[in-house]
């Protein structure tokens, strides 16, 4: 039952990086955007992700809810001592979900607008900026064992986890690529002039997540982290790696061709390798420490838990799926 | 402010605000689906209309509502990670569970917020509205049996320090969950019924759109009347369950200082936590021992069995107690005369009738909020009840008074928006 939970903990992970990152993207390419544009981006926004939004980000509660009950020490690591980036994620994520919705229910269209859209587009840069911190600050190799947490002071416990370089870029690369998965999911719903200026954008934004992407190893390869020797220690991941690179061809072929779902295909699978990549490297051993590991198959709660668990997350699926199918698919996300 | 404090002071805050956006979660698809279904066999304008006008509140509170959840399955860890880290195997169930009910919700809402013009049988668009008022009240009933385990903690044993014996099933169908989930499902709709009903009857007196918010105000009034007469039964339930369970929890709500056979129940007075004593209460004789074991004789423990350090504070507790079984007992009173009003529709243009139901807007939340400080409050100073102590679960970050000032200003600014919106809803729909 361990592995059906992991493989859901996996599925909420990619599913929350492809669609609720199409979501902050969008809030990130407005944020981008010039004044003209900006209206045009909003509303393009509003028709794409408006009838899904909130399914979007339910994810991270699922997220949050398997760590919780399955890996109570992994859990406990990480509200300790990534609190202060947690916090400010959810300070985001609180400023996007009400704007946006302040912004489009709100029963008068004046000057408060401006005030809504702001906090939309300055929010919706910040949360996905602090979701990558979080992640680069679990590969790291900046995080503290649990048995040397008596042993370290406020600073190393609390602030250099996550305000470190590798984190920061790692910030800056997921911004980068939700803008770009959500000019994705843009450009197969516009057509003429609005078909082009999204092109524009998804290129931009493409460039800008290979820039931070190739500054991330950089700067591991500089301090000489962990996480690169793990890359580069196996050929079978290294070739993956090659095709994530190389799926950008046919993506870019299909959006030229004005193709609308093979380029979201084509995303969804690189955002799946990339993730596959690095649980395989890493698994069991997920969080990167200073010294010592911690696996994640380590002091786990009895079986009964995961028995549970395992069951309940099944059952959900049976109702959340299907619902979740024809949601998508009568708004016009995954059909023509 | 010391740590404890501030992560105290801050879970409170988060509670205060979340319980009424949750409530109106739980309760507002009920009263719009009830427009909408009256809107479909009528065809009469007016209930499209207030469909339409619930559905965009229900929106906006469904996000926020939504948004301060997310704020909490954050903040339980952040403040408290030495309970999570014990507390998740045992009793995540309810929340993995509560994921799923709200991961339906998000779904249905979806549809039918979006699905006007999209879905085209108008009955399956319904349904989706249905749906929502289904899962959203089960997220509710699944969190406060998260909550009831803290007060009846269940399914594990705590052996040498160590967490064993796991069974999450046991852990969610521990003994209070019933009577604390009825309680609160059925205070969610007296809250929201007088509310919402009251605001729309002011409309009324000012002469607004008058057709649309008398429909409103009955609608509303006749969830929350049925709900009123029902739950002081549920608060009967829930006394009983707290007598058996939680003696020491009974005592503070009752003020209860020493043991006595009888016991006479208080009303009312001012405490003197220092010198154990009550001013200006009324005592009727040998009710506390009838309305917490149902015989006129039983024995009631008082505070005086349990050490210092295992007592709750004392007045805070009794005076929520007060004020919530007060108002529930108002509002009852107000149920059943709306109930008679459906008879008597005379009554409805009576100045005194209009009053009180205007009056009675907020008196719900209070009550609610009241409730679940006399629940929250009397527990301490146990995080879960009599196995681990709030101040052992906190977590060990220094300066948490500043955290606590950010969600402060959060959610003060969270409700000042939402305040704002609902009144440019009003005014719109008036215009």
């Amino acid at each position: 039952m361990i592995v059906i939970v992991i493989a859901f903990l996996f599925l909420s992970i990619l599913f929350y990086l492809v669609f609720g990152g199409a979501d902050f993207g969008v809030g990130v390419l407005e944020f981008l955007s010039n004044k003209k544009n900006k209206i045009i981006t909003k509303r393009t926004a509003y028709k794409v992700i408006g009838p899904v939004w909130e399914a979007n980000h339910i994810w991270l509660i699922i997220c949050i809810v398997i760590l919780w009950i399955g890996f109570p020490i992994y859990y406990n690591l990480m509200v300790t001592q990534l609190h202060f980036p947690l916090t400010l994620l959810l300070v985001g994520i609180i400023g996007r979900g009400t704007a946006f919705v302040f912004r489009h229910y709100d029963a008068y269209q004046d000057k408060s607008q401006q005030l809504y859209d702001k906090i939309f587009e300055w929010s919706s840069v910040f949360a996905p900026f602090f979701i990558g911190i979080t992640a680069g600050s679990l590969v790291s190799g900046n995080m503290i064992h649990p048995n040397d947490v008596a042993n370290s002071d406020f600073r190393t416990l609390y602030l250099d986890t996550w305000l470190n370089p590798f984190s920061i870029l790692m910030g800056f690369f997921v911004t980068s690529l939700f803008a770009f998965t959500s000019s994705i999911f843009i450009t197969g719903d516009t057509q003429d002039e609005e078909h082009k200026y999204y092109k524009k954008k998804a290129r931009r934004a493409n460039i800008a997540a290979i820039l931070f992407g190739v500054a991330l190893f950089i700067e591991a390869y500089i301090s000489d982290r962990f996480f690169l020797s793990l890359f580069l220690a196996h050929k079978f991941t290294f070739a993956i790696f090659i095709l994530v690179t190389g799926l950008i061809v046919p993506l870019w072929y299909f959006i030229k061709k004005e193709n609308k779902l093979l380029p979201r295909l084509f995303l969804g699978i690189q955002l799946f390798l990339i993730l596959f990549v690095w649980s395989y490297l890493a698994f069991p051993n997920l969080i990167l420490f200073k010294s010592g590991t911690l696996s994640i198959l380590d002091n786990t709660p009895p079986d009964v838990v995961y028995n549970t668990l395992g069951v309940a997350l099944l059952t959900a699926a049976v109702f959340v799926l299907p619902g979740l199918y024809h949601l998508f698919k009568t708004f016009g996300l995954i059909s023509k | 402010m010391d740590t404890l404090i501030a992560a105290r002071m801050q879970m409170a805050t988060s509670m205060i605000f979340h319980i009424v956006f949750a409530a109106i979660g739980m309760v507002m698809p009920f009263l719009m689906i009830t427009a909408h279904y009256k809107w479909i066999k009528t065809g009469k304008e007016h209930f499209l209309a207030l469909t339409k006008a619930w559905q965009k509140g229900v929106a906006i509170f469904f996000v926020v509502g939504a948004v301060s959840g997310t704020m909490l399955s954050f903040e339980l860890g952040l403040l408290w990670p030495e309970f999570m880290k014990h507390a998740g195997p045992i009793i995540g169930m309810p929340f993995s569970l509560e994921g799923t009910a709200f991961f339906v919700e998000a779904i249905a809402f979806g549809f039918y917020i979006y699905g006007w013009k999209k879905i085209k049988n108008q009955w399956f668009h319904w349904t989706t509205g249905l749906i929502v008022g289904i899962s959203g009240l089960t997220s509710g009933i699944l969190v406060v049996a998260a909550n009831g385990w803290m007060n009846a903690p269940s399914g594990f044993d705590v052996i040498d320090g160590i967490y064993t014996n796991i069974d999450p099933i046991a852990a969610l169908f521990n003994d209070a969950w019933f009577s604390q989930a009825l309680h609160m499902s059925l205070a969610a709709f007296v809250a929201v019924g007088f509310s919402v009903g009251g605001l729309h009857l002011l409309q009324v007196k000012k002469g607004k759109n008058t057709l649309l918010h008398t429909t409103a105000f009955k609608i509303a009034l006749t969830f929350g009347s049925i709900a009123a007469i029902l739950i002081p039964f549920s608060g009967d339930l829930a006394a009983k369950d707290i007598a058996v369970r939680q003696p020491a929890k009974l005592a503070a709500m009752e003020a209860h200082y020493h043991t006595e056979k009888g016991a006479g129940l208080l009303i009312g007075g001012i405490i003197d936590e220092e010198k154990q004593e009550i001013k200006y209460g009324i005592k009727i004789p040998n009710a506390l021992s009838f309305l917490a074991f149902a015989d006129f004789d039983a024995e009631v423990k008082g505070l005086n069995e349990f050490p210092e350090d295992e007592r709750p504070p004392v007045a805070i507790t009794h005076y929520s107690f007060q004020i919530m079984v007060g108002i529930g007992s108002f509002l009852m009173l107000l149920g059943i005369l709306f109930l008679i009003s459906v008879k008597r529709k005379a009554l409805r243009s009576k100045k005194y009738f209009i009053w009180a139901f205007i009056l009675a807007t907020p008196l719900g939340f209070i009550a609610l909020e009241a409730g679940w400080i006399v629940t929250e409050l009397g527990r301490q100073p146990w995080i879960i009840n009599g196995v681990m102590k709030t101040k052992d679960a906190v977590t060990p970050i220094a300066g948490m008074q500043y955290s606590f000032y950010l969600y402060l200003i959060i959610y003060l600014s969270l409700s000042f928006v939402v305040f704002w919106l609902m009144n440019r809803q009003i005014k719109k729909l008036n215009a």
